[in-house]
């Protein structure tokens, strides 16, 4: 087994309460990294068409990479993963903290859960042993009250009920989050309410003095490129982003929100109520925000503070410009177990439902205290309300049916991260096609686009002109590839902001693995791991016809604003992606790529 | 004389004595670059921002102006009115 990898992953049936290992082999590992390429071997291995998300039969994966535990610097991260509830697909999320580098220190590389057990449990894992024990006083508890030793991912109240955008959740009051996709809501199925973990073996690098070298020039420019993310977390860029029009604002019909941005603004944070900063483990950017509300109807709040998607999700989305409201919202989500993306997506839609007639109850635009209410009734699944808005912007509108469909902003089933593809196109083509539905984080389209992240080794130094289609396709195709490697890797996206390429990450994995993997089997590996991401899809029954937007994002001019009469050009784009992918023109992998892949039947 | 509006947000209106906006007196247009000298040699804690280019720039300061994001090279007319905003980061 190669240096940075224990060998060993957990397996946990539930159903049957029984613990075991299972050991990797390097081939499987060479193949697919960790992380999300490795859960989504073992995902589309070990699930069906016919797995019910929250049931008994789905996997839900957590799982780490070979840099996770070593000095490599923001890799102490995990990915969780499973079938999603809220979009039927793949379902991914990536989350930092210090999980992850305890797990590898346990000696475990990931863990792998089935089944469902008949009364609540966690997971006990420490030094290569682990066990399930009884969760029942646990169970109802959350995320900041669970006082379990060891690091712990958690599920809190809103899992337990089956919100379908529950989150997992790391680190109590410095919470982090596998927000996305409601992998709380499949964790809650399966009454895992806990993961706990203690560890104290060391995670070795095959080359400890080449890493020391290359950390020894690369760690003062990431600290000198990302000084801004320290100094005022990942909201910093709000007004920037209000500027040319990627905040999204009023459930994405708005193009202007100019004086109101800077009140929900990382400076206005660092100004008011911040208390402190925190990182994950091995990070030397620090983005984590500690705030303290001490006054006014909010006060109280104390702990993680929000970060630019919940600034912008409760914030510009539904216009609530009053940051002691929005690090109200954020603890209520943290501490329910609630993805905050989602669940201001939600309350922006229940907002504008409620304008337009179709809700007689619930906040009106700019209403902190009725969304503050909301979001109780949701995390509690209180009431009619609060249950169906539980069920995410998609179904509700379904449900509703008429013109609610016409506001219901997802791809997939999955509310839209908070930057608007109306800014850059190229976020256009990546939302639509990213494996688990609207996501920013799976392609970074917008991030290469201005180039405040490069890839020079692959083409990409300079900024590319954000309104042009060309070359999107071929764009979010490679930058999609690059962070599945991420994902897998378990690296932080935000390490590109600190001038980091493939280069140097080349050299740390094979500083970790001794490996010598060249750069065209790196990105061969990336995607593979995007394509087989695909065929899970694919098998359930996804293609082209899945990977649209919204028709709002299509459509609507917003008229003001620093993009205000950009409309994306998805089709274009679409057939210039598939092209680049190698796939057909319904957005299947041909069985040729899937041969050069290694991922033929 | 014509002048160039600066509007500075938090936190380099504090790098401007605490004042929100001010004037820079100019002949005609200026660059990117000659705005960010003339800051400079006014309030001391712009010079750090000379000699960067252009990305090293924007993980410091990100300067609009007309709908867009300015570069060192790009040039700003007299009577324009250019923010200073935090660095676009995070995600």
């Amino acid at each position: 087994m190669p240096d940075g990898y224990c060998g060993t992953i957990l397996r946990v049936n539930l159903t049957e309460g029984k613990v075991s290992r299972q050991s990797l082999e390097e081939g499987l590992l060479r193949q697919y990294i960790g992380g999300s390429g490795l859960a989504a071997r073992f995902l589309y291995d070990e699930t069906t068409a016919e797995t019910d998300p929250l049931g008994p039969d789905n996997v839900l994966a957590f799982m780490t990479g070979p840099m996770v535990g070593t000095r490599v610097p923001t890799s102490n991260r995990f990915a969780a993963a499973a079938r999603s509830p809220l979009t039927g697909l793949w379902g991914e999320s990536d989350c930092g903290g210090r999980w992850g580098g305890e797990l590898k220190r346990a000696g475990f590389d990931g863990i792998l859960i089935t089944g469902q057990a008949a009364n609540p449990v966690y997971l006990w894992v420490e030094d290569g042993q682990a066990e399930l024990r009884d969760a029942s006083e646990l169970w109802g508890l959350d995320t900041y009250e669970l006082d379990l030793d060891g690091e712990v991912v958690c599920i809190g109240p809103a899992g337990e009920r089956g919100v379908r955008y529950a989150a997992i959740m790391s680190g109590g009051r410095d919470g982090r989050a596998a927000g996305r996709c409601g992998l709380g809501a499949v964790m809650g199925s399966k009454k895992l309410k806990a993961i706990a973990v203690k560890g104290s073996s060391r995670v070795r690098a095959h080359d400890e003095a080449r890493l020391t070298r290359s950390l020894r020039d690369i760690l003062p420019v990431v600290k000198e490129h990302t000084a801004g993310m320290s100094r005022n977390g990942t909201a910093g860029g709000v007004l920037a982003f209000e500027r040319v029009g990627d905040l999204p604002i009023e459930n994405w019909r708005g193009g202007s929100w100019a004086e109101q941005a800077e009140a929900i603004s990382g400076p206005r944070m660092t100004d008011t109520i911040l208390t402190g900063t925190y990182a994950c483990g091995g990070c030397p950017i620090g983005c984590g925000r500690v705030v303290e509300v001490n006054e006014g109807p909010f006060a109280g709040v104390k702990g993680a503070g929000p970060e630019y998607e919940t600034c912008a999700s409760f914030g510009s989305l539904c216009l609530i410009d009053d940051l002691p409201a929005v690090a109200k919202l954020n603890e209520l989500c943290n501490r329910y177990g609630i993805d905050t993306i989602s669940a201001g997506a939600v309350v922006a839609f229940a907002m504008e439902a409620r304008e337009r007639g179709l809700l007689d109850e619930g906040p009106a635009w700019g209403d902190a205290e009725g969304a503050v209410r909301l979001v109780h009734q949701i995390g509690q699944r209180e009431g009619d309300l609060g249950r169906l808005l539980g069920e995410g912007v998609r179904r509700v509108a379904e449900a509703w049916g008429g013109r609610a469909l016409d506001f219901a902003i997802h791809v997939k089933g999955l509310e839209l991260p908070m930057h608007d593809p109306r800014a850059y196109f190229s976020l256009a083509v990546g939302y639509a096609t990213s494996s688990r539905g609207a996501c920013h984080l799976q392609s970074f389209g917008h991030v290469f686009a201005r180039a405040a992240a490069t890839l020079p080794e692959l083409g990409y130094s300079e900024p590319l002109d954000r309104h042009a289609a060309e070359g999107k396709g071929a764009l979010t195709a490679t930058t999609q590839d690059v962070m599945a490697l991420f994902d897998s890797l378990k690296l932080c996206k935000f390490i590109l902001f600190g001038k980091v390429t493939l280069t140097p990450i080349l050299t740390w994995l094979d500083c970790v693995t001794g490996w010598g993997m060249g750069q065209e089997e790196l990105m061969r590996v990336g995607e593979r791991i995007s394509n087989l991401r695909r065929m899970f899809n694919v098998r359930l029954g996804a293609s082209r016809k899945d990977d649209w937007l919204p028709l709002r994002i299509l459509v609507h001019r917003r008229g003001a604003g620093g993009a205000p009469d950009a409309l994306p050009p998805l089709g274009r784009m679409l057939a210039d992606y598939y092209a680049a992918r190698g796939w057909d023109e319904e957005g299947i992998p041909r069985p040729e790529k899937l041969a050069e892949l290694g991922l033929q039947k | 004389m014509a002048h160039i509006a600066i509007k500075a947000y938090s936190p380099y209106s504090a790098w401007l004595d605490g004042r929100r906006e001010i004037t820079l007196p100019v002949e005609g247009p200026v660059t990117v670059r000659q705005l960010l000298d003339m800051l400079g040699e006014r309030y001391p804690r712009f010079a750090a921002l000379s000699g960067r280019d252009d990305a090293s720039l924007r993980s410091r300061v990100v300067l609009f102006h007309d709908g867009r994001l300015l570069a060192l090279d790009d040039v700003v007319p007299a009577g324009a009115k250019v923010e200073l905003l935090p660095p676009m980061s995070g995600g």
